[in-house]
């Protein structure tokens, strides 16, 4: 009796944590590029996403099933396929397209409506941040109109994703925030 | 939903402009049948080497697929102004020579050579894609607007008459794989290379994949065109037979008239016929306008499969004209006759062009540079 229970609490402590994440946003945000340099540790100048690519991260003992899907106009209406049983959501902004945050916002808003999302956490990363006009988190976080999200964790991390500024900031906050 | 419908639209537009001669290459690699475009820019590029226009930003270069994403009506404009042929006069103006679709290893630099640091432009000429754009102080536009058109005209027809009989040459030689771009992207990132089926046959089937309208759709826009296109068909539908093989051929002549001169005297007739048509249009607007009513016949009676993703097409004006000839046989003809009357204008377009370029030659002198790259082009290609 006492052994197993030592045992059922060495693994707790110990034994990886699982957690499922989706990563989504509009068309050349950057998600495969932040996939890959999370993954490999490489900058990847990747083609547009037909479809997804789905990589496991091991970072703090948690291994995050990462889904990147593509952002394209016709593509987006494939995201809630990828809903079901998400532990977080990343939504990735291309803080250098002004003109395009409105539609990325409301796609982020409608996006959050699905109940089988009412659970998962949100890291929003503002990518892109290398380029002169970019605009800063804080910026992005009023235009997204994320004061508006009650009742949702959510956190904005400013990032590079072909330098890798930032990426791992965002995992921390995952790795802590993950229920 | 109207916007479906628009959506439609413009998907028809783009298919259509996606056949023409000069978009039928990946502006920066040339690899064949490009289905992304650059908006902003508006030229046609594969989906490799938009991958690397993405890396770029969007205020540089803002991708799209002519597939798989929305459009608004300006996007289109831009792409219906531009093109590849006027893209690459602009953008690689003073470029030495085009690198060949096998030679390249670094497609990247190219690409960031060209629009990034804008190596080869030209720059007095002002760009293509930017003439919609602001406004700038009116002495400063018109002064500007005189050298663009320049570069225009040979690349309306010049350069592009004579890529079909090249075509015929190059793609044979060409390898149909290539190495996979840029140094970092492992192929775990890169989708199969599409092998595209009509790749040995474009030179073939140059004619019909040229802009190509049915007469009534060129009564949609052009009032003038009207009465003679409406006596067309019929003649046409006779004459099909005939007449068919030889169009294939007078339309390539046609093109190639400037180097070959060769003339069967029913292409001659042909050609004609044609000019009497073509008188009626107006060379400033024309072109344009022309490629709209394009779209719409040619998708709606040859495509329907593939343009039918979400939603029909259902009441759009053109629709009556492609469903009334349901024979495709007629069809081909109309569309062969179409593009036969497509290259007359293209020589007037020149006509009128060559005579206000010599008036306006005597202003600039930037004429010289763009009549060189496209007779560079001319020699290219043979």
């Amino acid at each position: 009796m006492g052994n197993l229970n030592l045992k059922q609490l060495l693994e707790g402590l110990f034994k990886n944590k699982e957690a499922r994440i989706l990563m989504v946003g509009l068309d050349a945000a950057g998600k495969t590029t932040i996939l890959y340099k999370l993954k490999l540790d490489e900058t990847v100048t990747p083609v547009p996403t037909i479809g997804f690519n789905v990589e496991t991260v091991q970072y703090k003992k948690i291994t995050f099933t990462m889904w990147d899907v593509g952002g394209q106009d016709k593509l987006r209406l494939l995201w809630r396929h990828y809903y079901a049983n998400t532990n977080a959501v990343i939504f990735v902004i291309d803080s250098n397209d002004r003109d395009r945050i409105g539609e990325a916002k409301d796609e982020l808003h409608k996006m959050l409506q699905d109940s089988q999302l009412a659970d998962s956490i949100l890291l929003v990363f503002a990518n892109k941040q290398d380029l002169p006009n970019a605009m800063d988190a804080n910026d992005v976080k009023n235009k997204l109109d994320l004061l508006n999200l009650k009742q949702r964790t959510w956190f904005i991390q400013p990032c590079c994703a072909t330098t890798g500024e930032g990426l791992f900031d965002g995992l921390d906050w995952l790795a802590s925030n993950l229920k | 939903m109207s916007n479906a419908k628009e959506q439609a639209k413009f998907k028809k537009i783009l298919s259509d402009l996606s056949k023409k001669e000069e978009n039928r290459e990946c502006a920066d690699c040339t690899s064949q049948r490009p289905d992304w475009a650059s908006v902003n820019l508006g030229l046609f590029i594969c989906i490799r080497c938009s991958g690397l226009h993405r890396s770029l930003g969007t205020h540089i270069s803002f991708v799209r697929s002519a597939v798989i994403d929305d459009w608004k009506q300006e996007q289109i404009d831009t792409m219906l102004r531009v093109g590849n042929a006027k893209a690459k006069a602009y953008w690689e103006a003073t470029a030495p020579e085009r690198p060949k679709y096998s030679e390249f290893d670094n497609i990247e630099q190219w690409i960031n050579d060209k629009y990034v640091r804008k190596l080869y432009i030209d720059k007095e000429v002002t760009p293509p894609h930017s003439i919609g754009g602001s406004q700038k102080i009116i002495a400063k536009t018109i002064a500007k607007e005189a050298p663009r058109k320049k570069i225009e005209s040979p690349t309306n027809t010049a350069p592009q008459s004579p890529q079909p009989t090249s075509d015929t040459t190059s793609t044979t030689t060409r390898p149909k794989s290539r190495a996979p771009i840029g140094s970092t992207g492992s192929s775990a990132f890169i989708p199969k290379e599409r092998v595209n089926p009509f790749a040995t046959k474009p030179a073939i089937n140059v004619a019909p994949a040229q802009p190509v309208k049915p007469n009534p759709e060129v009564d949609m826009f052009e009032e003038d065109f009207k009465e003679e296109q409406i006596k067309a068909p019929p003649t046409a539908t006779k004459k099909k037979k005939t007449v068919k093989k030889s169009k294939d051929g007078s339309t390539k002549d046609g093109d190639s008239s400037v180097k070959k001169k060769k003339k069967k005297k029913v292409e001659s007739d042909l050609l004609n016929v044609d000019s009497m048509f073509s008188s009626h249009l107006h060379v400033s607007h024309s072109s344009n306008e022309l490629e709209i009513g394009t779209t719409h016949h040619v998708r709606s009676t040859h495509d329907t499969p593939n343009s039918a993703p979400t939603t029909p097409f259902t009441k759009d004006p053109f629709t009556d004209e492609s469903g009334s000839d349901s024979d495709e046989d007629v069809d081909e003809v109309f569309s062969n006759k179409n593009k036969s009357n497509e290259k007359k204008p293209q020589v007037q377009i020149t006509n009128n062009m060559q005579s206000k370029k010599e008036s306006i030659m005597s202003l600039f002198n930037t004429d010289s540079p763009s009549s060189k790259t496209s007779n560079n082009d001319i020699i290219s290609f043979f």
